[in-house]
């Protein structure tokens, strides 16, 4: 049975956009059969992580949080992995929603056996409507770059190789952005903003036919 | 460009987009756009990147734009 390990702190209001927009990821590894473990709220803490990454191997491993070039977070911003633990992801195909993570600790991890490790380069910022935060999936300026986003996990999970779950995602971003340009609804240019952020910055170290399976 | 010239574009540029967005910058925090104007006013870390970021958008908006003519 594939394993697929994903972390969704929800402390702040970023954050509890991630932690919503997962679900579609984690739909798709149920429907195809995988076992999922899900590091939610206060369980994405450092040892509890920690412990799941070491007592298993896993095909994928999903981060949503706060990072920077050394490492990613979790609950209340607690380190779950940096550079110095890296090897922790050893055999996965990690994907880390959090800023800067590719930089260092994605370098780090594929030196330390990650098959590949797919991030952001620079800041991940995501828009969203005030009123609508209490319904994250019908937020028109979070929705799209979410959604673009997330092809990347769901790529992945039906079998996709690294790059062209990568790949993928970005043709999607591209061709949302063609038509945020030409949008004249009200939240077109916060939308496009998040989707710019993701577009410019997704990439991935690593070997990009790796592939769960 | 120097930087009090790109504070201006920016702050321009936030306080055409409507009033009732936020944005979360990373550990750097979530702001509305009123707030978010005060930071970059400010010259703090969030400031900072939303200039940054905001510049990037600049930048990259013709390669975009033809996109959409080609």
């Amino acid at each position: 049975m594939k394993t697929f390990l994903i972390t969704r702190p929800r402390h702040d209001s970023g954050l509890h956009y991630l932690h919503a927009w997962s679900e579609k990821v984690i739909a798709e590894a149920e429907t195809r059969g995988w076992k999922v473990s899900k590091a939610d709220d206060e369980k994405a803490n450092k040892k509890g992580v920690r412990s799941r990454l070491l007592a298993q191997k896993h095909d994928l491993v999903m981060f949503n949080g706060h990072g920077n070039d050394e490492e990613i977070a979790g609950h209340n911003n607690e380190t779950l992995v940096d550079v110095k633990s890296s090897g922790l992801l050893k055999d996965a195909i990690v994907f880390a929603r959090a800023c800067n993570c590719l930089n260092g600790l994605g370098k780090a991890a594929v030196r330390n056996g990650s098959k590949a490790f797919i991030g952001y380069k620079d800041k991940f910022t995501l828009w969203w409507v005030n009123e609508d935060i209490s319904k994250p999936m019908q937020d028109p300026a979070a929705e799209i770059a979410l959604s673009a986003s997330n092809q990347v996990p769901i790529g992945i999970i039906k079998g996709n190789t690294v790059k062209e779950a990568v790949e993928s995602s970005k043709k999607i971003a591209e061709t949302k952005m063609i038509g945020l340009l030409q949008s004249k609804e009200p939240y077109s240019s916060a939308a496009l903003r998040s989707l710019i952020s993701h577009y410019f910055s997704i990439g991935f170290e690593g070997n990009p036919d790796s592939r769960v399976g | 460009m120097d930087d009090e010239y790109a504070k201006k574009l920016v702050i321009e540029r936030l306080k055409s987009m409507p009033p009732n967005v936020s944005v979360s910058i990373g550990d750097n925090g979530t702001y509305t756009i009123a707030e978010l104007i005060e930071q970059v006013r400010a010259g703090s870390a969030a400031g900072k990147d939303a200039v940054k970021g905001e510049l990037e958008f600049i930048r990259q908006l013709p390669l975009l734009a033809k996109r959409v003519q080609g």
